[in-house]
């Protein structure tokens, strides 16, 4: 076992290595690529199952987790000195990191044995793999690394393989538009989160973890320092923003769905999203000890999210788009915990969500596949018998979601509403009581939206009277390879939750679960909690999912369609609001887009009238300049040259006299002036 | 008996006279320089004659005093040769003798 955990770095080098090699032998390859991309994720996926095992043997299991001071493996070297400050590059793996990676390496497996079903005969086969490997690679890297830095690095890979997959189908408008507003909108949160890890840097000297896990309780004590890294801590968290969709950088998400749905899948689901929520948790150790306002931000950002995107979610009628809304949803949820102090329940709700999330993106995915690609609610309907394996894993992933006791998705929503009711942050304390309790009440109602929206599309997925009898008369299951992978993922969306509670811990008695007990109570953050208030929430939550079960069911089952619309019609300003996204988009179009727009026009004429004006009256003037100077050379200067010249010419002409040519003319001359030389040197002595 | 310094200096003026009227009248340009050849002479024997004068008193001094006579002599022999050279090829190039008609070089 400690062979696998010493040599954990293969984990995140085997995909890069396989999706080097699909790319290099894509005309080769071609429809195969799935063998090799699925093969090479396979093993990815059972070597960090060793390393998972490896970790839980570990005697450093049972210590400490949050601040990973100490990981089960650490591998790093010196990379570079930035004066008196040295930096280190490497790899670890922790508790977080090796509960992260069978997760991730799964979903990344059962995503590309389902795809060589979903995209058979599609011209960009080796090109999908090849991407998602390079993007499992990077969320691989992104849970190992050690420290800041690497996470960046691996973050902006992820970034391209995101554009690289929605973009898969890159003929047609929306994927094109798609992939360049999850890039551009991504970017805006990345900037902040660049500026954050500077200040960081700035503040602390240190990127790794385990420096700042040392070094940061030491520098809150500084006031200055303090507001330093709660501001570092702050743009860190605009990273976290764009990449995990949060109000107000949520809009790119829905837009993601133009990619192939394996492909919306691994982003939404295991990698690219979570990778915001995983960041927060991850360096809880300055969010923890800077500002109590910094986490605040965090639940309130989180808290307005989840309930924002459950509600447009409710009125969705693309299957995807419901789930697209959902993720937002649900990822407010993972970053609402981690701002409350519920580090293990966002941690938690983020593995469980990664499970029923790729299995419901994955089974939506087979219900597009037997509707011949028509991806709208209304045209469905009473699919349950004709695609019965589909119809049964996605009740097990809608189960999940929904909340219904007993699958993964109770548990971990359980945790995260416990965290939200018990809310202990020193800043709350002084806030009035409704004020402390509003994460709490956002968090139940959108356990109802939740419930409810799933509930929408489920019954008009599978139930009811087909809408479309011709699609539906063509309707097939889809073939083996498609829903081997949902059955694989229903397991671990179903039964993953268990894990958490303290009757599975009494039923086995495990060794193992010291580490699981570890994980999901953590010594320091744990607060006591009583276990009437455990039972009221759980209640209330269970309450909240089956009120909105019953509401979906009443609303869709029960109430005809002209009921529907009288009540539409009476609520048409919501009804609106919420057809519309609140606007959001809009908004951004009227005042990011145009603005943007306005002001390229602006300066295109500034550039124009004022900047050019003022070349070419540069040139204008150096020309008139350049003039004056040539008259100047011409009369002066040049006047004075020929002056001397004519000068010597002038003397010449009248010396040249004097050269008569005769000879004896000279004699006399030379003889005289002899004559007149001694005369007069005999005269003036 | 001591011959007086004024007949041989006396000698030389008239030598140098005679020389220097000859080349300032005469055309031909051989005569020309025969007349320098005579000025020459004038100014040796002017030489040779302070030399005796001025130097007999001291005997280890006296071997000395012709020494500038015999400059002159050999520079009057390059001169007459590179003359007669010049004045050779004058005559043959232009067929012409008399130096107020070499008037080539008037400025």
């Amino acid at each position: 076992m400690d062979f696998f955990l010493n040599n954990a770095w293969v984990i995140a080098a085997l995909p890069l290595a396989v999706s080097v090699t699909i790319a290099a032998l894509a005309g080769i390859l071609r429809d195969r690529a799935w063998a090799l991309g699925a093969g090479g994720m396979l093993v990815t996926f059972l070597w960090s199952v060793f390393v998972l095992a490896a970790v839980i043997a570990h005697p450093h299991a049972a210590g400490e987790v949050l601040y990973n001071t100490q990981p089960a493996w650490h591998a790093f070297f010196h990379w570079a000195d930035f004066g008196p400050y040295e930096m280190y590059m490497g790899f670890q793996v922790d508790n977080l990191t090796a509960l992260m990676l069978p997760m991730i390496t799964l979903v990344s497996f059962c995503v590309q044995l389902y795809s060589s079903a979903y995209l058979h005969g599609d011209k960009r086969i080796p090109r999908f793999y090849s991407a998602i490997n390079l993007f499992t690679m990077g969320m691989l890297v992104l849970v190992m690394a050690d420290n800041l830095f690497l996470l960046l690095v691996a973050w902006e890979i992820m970034g391209l393989c995101s554009y690289l997959l929605i973009g898969h189908w890159y003929e047609q408008a929306w994927p094109r538009y798609g992939q360049i507003k999850a890039f551009l909108t991504t970017r805006v949160g990345d900037i902040g989160m660049m500026v954050g890890i500077f200040i960081i840097f700035f503040a602390a000297r240190d990127l790794t973890w385990a420096g700042l896990a040392e070094k940061v309780p030491a520098l809150v004590q500084d006031p200055a320092t303090a507001g330093l890294l709660a501001l570092g801590a702050f743009l860190l968290f605009t990273g976290a923003i764009g990449k995990s969709a949060q109000f107000p950088l949520h809009t790119w998400l829905p837009d993601a769905m133009a990619g192939p749905t394996p492909g919306s899948a691994i982003i939404h689901a295991a990698t690219m999203v979570a990778a915001g929520v995983y960041l927060v948790g991850r360096a809880f150790m300055i969010y923890g000890h800077v500002a109590p306002w910094v986490l605040a931000v965090v639940t309130f950002v989180g808290a307005f999210t989840s309930l924002f995107a459950a509600s447009i979610a409710t009125l969705r009628w693309d299957i995807k788009e419901v789930l697209a809304y959902s993720t937002i949803s649900q990822l407010g949820y993972m970053i609402m915990a981690i701002g409350l102090g519920g580090w293990t329940a966002g941690n938690f709700h983020l593995l469980t969500h990664a499970f029923f999330k790729a299995l419901l993106f994955l089974a939506a995915g087979s219900v597009i596949h037997a509707h011949h690609h028509n991806q709208l609610l209304h045209k469905m309907g009473g699919l349950r018998k004709k695609i019965p394996v589909t119809f049964w894993t996605w009740m097990v992933g809608y189960a999940a979601l929904a909340g219904i006791p007993g699958f993964s998705g109770f548990f971990s929503k359980d945790e995260l509403l416990l965290a939200a009711w018990e809310w202990h942050n020193p800043l709350v304390a002084t806030w009035p009581f409704w004020l402390q309790k509003l994460p709490f009440i956002m968090a139940l109602t959108t356990a109802f939206v939740t419930a409810y929206y799933m509930t929408r599309a489920t019954y008009l997925a599978f139930f009811g009277k087909p809408r479309d009898q011709e699609l539906y008369e063509h309707a097939h299951e889809s073939p083996r390879a498609m829903t081997v992978p949902l059955v694989i993922l229903a397991v671990p969306a179903a039964l993953f939750g268990w894990l958490g509670t303290p009757l599975f811990q009494h039923l086995t008695h495990a060794d193992w679960m010291v580490f699981v007990q570890n994980f999901l109570h953590l010594p320091g953050l744990e607060h006591h909690v009583e276990f009437s208030t455990e039972l009221l929430v759980t209640g209330m939550a269970t309450a909240a999912g089956l009120i909105g079960i019953f509401l979906g069911w009443y609303l869709y089952a029960v109430v005809k369609p002209e009921a529907r619309a009288v009540w539409i019609t009476r609520l048409k300003p919501v009804y609106t609001l919420l057809r519309n996204k609140y606007y959001v988009d809009e908004f951004y179009d009227l005042v990011v887009i145009r603005t943007t727009q306005a002001t390229s026009r602006a300066i295109a004429w500034f550039d124009g009238a004022v900047v050019d004006g003022l070349v070419n009256l540069t040139g204008t003037v150096s020309v008139y300049a350049s003039e004056v100077a040539a008259w100047f050379d011409k009369h002066v200067v040049d006047a004075l040259v020929t002056m001397w010249a004519d000068i010597a010419r002038a003397l010449g002409s009248a010396l040249r006299k004097l050269s008569t040519g005769y000879v004896q003319q000279y004699m006399l001359t030379f003889f005289a002036v002899l004559v007149a030389g001694v005369v007069l040197v005999q005269v003036i002595r | 008996m001591e011959l007086p310094i004024y007949y041989p200096l006396g000698l030389g003026a008239l030598l140098f006279g005679l020389g220097l009227w000859g080349a300032l009248t005469r055309k031909n340009a051989v005569r020309i320089l025969m007349f320098v050849e005579i000025m020459l002479n004038g100014v040796n024997l002017n030489l040779i004659t302070f030399g005796r004068y001025y130097w007999q008193a001291n005997p280890e001094t006296a071997a000395r005093a012709p020494i500038l006579t015999l400059f002159v002599m050999t520079v009057a022999a390059a001169e007459a040769s590179v003359g007669l050279a010049i004045i050779l090829s004058m005559v043959r190039n232009r067929d012409v003798i008399e130096v107020d008609k070499a008037t080539m070089l008037k400025g």
